[in-house]
């Protein structure tokens, strides 16, 4: 019926409390041998087996496993012996082995057991988490690489330095008398940093200034201010321009200004030739191949002649001063 | 994915959604609340229509006292919502109270306990209206099954435990071994129906009207379940019927039992049934270790002593028994974290 056989004498030394602070169950057995009550009587009036009542005076508690029934039995019994409840059942809970504590913490509802849930301490970390984020991203805004280069921290290496971070090209640039050359004869600081990526094409290409190589044709990310730097030094000389017409379907272009304008040309594969504003009374000659096409500004003080020859365009002017030609083969 | 993140602000909650209080359970900190379910509504076409005035305890004060454009309600009965809307806000504004002031509005897991008898669609109003309330996901367990986890019951064990747990609106008898229900049972009788049995007695023997809160108090004075040596008595005030003017009298609690009788008779016919039905090896484990006793129920004096008379089985009540169903909600939530899955939730 019960399994008291199997479980009773195994713990009973255990759950027995030190010698001067008796279980509840010799205060039991004493009070009810007083009325002259037998566990039989007992038994009858509690509906309790007198063998679980016989194992609760004994202090075997275990014989019912869950401390619910054996604080329940117990207050019960404790009643009928007319003995204060409370204090059989905490001299009951005092016998229980300490790691069952907290079980009966929460069981009691006695107080918070911080292990279980989200700790407090989650929450304090999360804000100071979000916090800093915030901070580094305002930080970022603020003085991020999107707005100035990371030159401005740096004096020494103040030109040098925007072009190596956007275009992987830190050795070649630094080596390359085309970036010196920019720098000492007329560059303004500024204009190179606000397209270092064109400079950095440029460099790459055409690391000696070499006219055969068409260093211009290879810039297509090339913008006007930095075009206008460049254009003394990669616009080929007049000797290599020979060379090119030689070439099968290559074309060889001169643009002659009477006044500023800007002009981009492209060839074939919508490569840039030219692009970038001229002043008045250069000479802008190009070479490539076939088709060509050419858009300006300021049309009516531009002459353009092509392989040596005039070529006309006066009729594909528009209002807006600008034209569309395209040179064919 | 935000409901993660504000799920991560909120603690796990175990309410227990009862007829008459609704206790809220939080993992690692306790009983944090327990409120009378009641909610006090405000008309006032002025001000955009009904207005919450009042939820919990305060709410509870105004019952019966309300003028009438304030009308003070409870929103469960029998243990299922009667008012959908009015237990959306309850919840709400438990689930905030329970959060304190936060600055995020709080989404937490949440369990909540139903009554065994309760219908599919009882059932899905309580989870739609946790839902509605900010929860972001609910489970839904049996009350029986809850109160005797709550009540430290090995459940898990091959042995047979019984509960018997009585609400303010139902009360539910269970026989559960290997952490499932063997058998259990829901009958509409609770502590309401005690108070309306006294209400009924009053009128009846001295033509006297007495209000809901009197009756409570006069149940939780002086009444009891068994005869016992000493009477008590308690004086009242109630609105004479023929006379038409508050009147006092004195009632003792012979009286009171006389009046519970109904009610009582039906709980212990309950018992009894789950008794008949329980297979015998259950049963007898059963009557070694005895039928626990939760619920605000248990509370009522000598009701352990009246079963004990009645079934021939032991009767223990359980430690806090007011607390025991939200208690096993809160242990349900970390057996489910530890096992994963979803344990004890119904449909």
């Amino acid at each position: 019926m019960t399994d008291e056989p199997s479980r009773g004498g195994s713990s009973d030394n255990q759950e027995r409390p030190p010698d001067g602070s008796p279980g509840p169950g010799s205060r039991l057995r004493d009070q009810r041998e007083s009325l002259g009550l037998t566990l039989e009587q007992v038994g009858q009036e509690l509906r309790i087996l007198p063998s679980i009542l016989r194992a609760l005076e004994e202090d075997r508690f275990e014989v019912l496993e869950a401390p619910i029934f054996v604080r329940g039995h117990l207050r019960n019994y404790a009643r009928l012996l007319d003995l204060p409840a409370e204090e059989i059942v905490d001299a009951y809970n005092a016998t229980l082995p300490s790691d069952s504590q907290p079980a009966l913490e929460l069981r009691g509802n006695a107080g918070p057991a911080m292990d279980s849930g989200t700790p407090a301490w989650v929450f304090t970390v999360a804000w100071i988490v979000v916090l800093a984020m915030l901070v580094m991203g305002g930080l970022w805004w603020y003085a991020g690489p999107h707005r100035e280069p990371v030159s401005a921290l740096d004096e020494a290496e103040e030109r040098v330095e925007p072009v190596a971070e956007r275009d992987e090209a830190v050795e070649t640039v630094e080596d390359s008398p085309l970036t010196e050359e920019i720098d000492e004869d007329r560059a303004e600081p500024e204009e190179i940093e606000a397209e270092p990526s064109a400079v950095a094409e440029m460099e790459e290409e055409s690391p000696a200034a070499d006219p055969e190589q068409e260093p211009v044709a290879e810039a297509d990310e090339t913008l006007p201010a930095a075009a206008e730097l460049l254009e003394p030094e990669v616009v080929a000389p007049d000797e290599p321009v020979a060379d090119v017409i030689d070439e099968e379907g290559s074309r060889s272009l001169t643009v002659i200004l009477d006044d500023d304008s800007w002009i981009e040309i492209y060839d074939d594969r919508d490569q840039r030739l030219y692009y970038g504003l001229a002043r008045e009374g250069e000479r802008v000659e190009v070479a490539g191949l076939a088709p060509i096409s050419i858009f300006m500004g300021n049309a009516p003080a531009v002459s353009l002649e092509v392989d040596g020859e005039v070529w006309e365009f006066g009729d594909r002017i528009r209002r807006d001063n600008t034209a569309r030609i395209t040179v064919t083969p | 994915m935000f409901n993660s993140i504000r799920g991560f602000f909120s603690n796990d909650l175990s309410i227990d959604l009862g007829t008459a209080n609704t206790l809220i359970y939080v993992r690692g900190k306790g009983i944090i609340l327990d409120e009378p379910s009641v909610v006090a509504i405000r008309d006032d076409p002025s001000r955009g229509g009904k207005t919450i005035e009042a939820v919990g305890v305060e709410a509870k004060r105004m019952l019966g006292r309300t003028p009438g454009n304030i009308v003070a309600i409870r929103p469960l009965k029998d243990g299922v919502i009667a008012d959908f809307t009015v237990t959306e806000k309850m919840l709400q504004f438990f689930i905030r109270k329970a959060h304190g002031t936060r600055y995020f509005r709080p989404s937490p897991r949440v369990v909540v306990c139903v009554p065994y008898g309760s219908t599919q669609v009882e059932r899905r109003a309580i989870k739609e209206s946790a839902a509605g309330a900010g929860a972001r996901k609910v489970h839904l367990i049996h009350e029986p099954m809850a109160a005797a986890i709550g009540a430290g019951m090995p459940v898990h064990e091959a042995k047979g435990s019984m509960v018997l747990d009585i609400g303010g609106g139902t009360s539910e008898v269970a026989v559960i071994s290997l952490n499932g229900i063997v058998y259990a049972a829901s009958v509409r009788i609770g502590g309401d129906r005690f108070d309306e049995s006294i209400i009924h007695y009053v009128r009846r023997n001295y033509g006297t009207l007495i209000g809901e809160s009197t009756a409570e108090r006069i149940k939780q004075e002086i009444g009891s379940a068994y005869p016992g040596e000493e009477v008590r008595e308690i004086e009242v005030k109630g609105r004479h019927l023929s006379e038409g003017v508050p009147r006092a009298f004195t009632l003792n609690s012979n009286e009171i039992l006389e009046a519970l009788q109904e009610p009582l008779a039906g709980i212990v016919g309950a018992v009894k049934t789950a008794l008949e039905q329980t297979p015998p090896e259950l049963g007898s484990d059963v009557a070694d270790r005895g039928i626990v006793l939760t619920g605000g129920g248990a509370l009522l004096r000598d009701l352990d002593r009246l079963l004990m008379e009645e079934t021939g089985i032991p009767v223990v009540i359980a430690d806090d028994p007011l607390t025991c169903v939200a208690r096993g909600g809160g242990r349900v939530l970390e057996l489910m974290d530890e096992h994963g899955g979803e344990l004890f939730s119904v449909e």
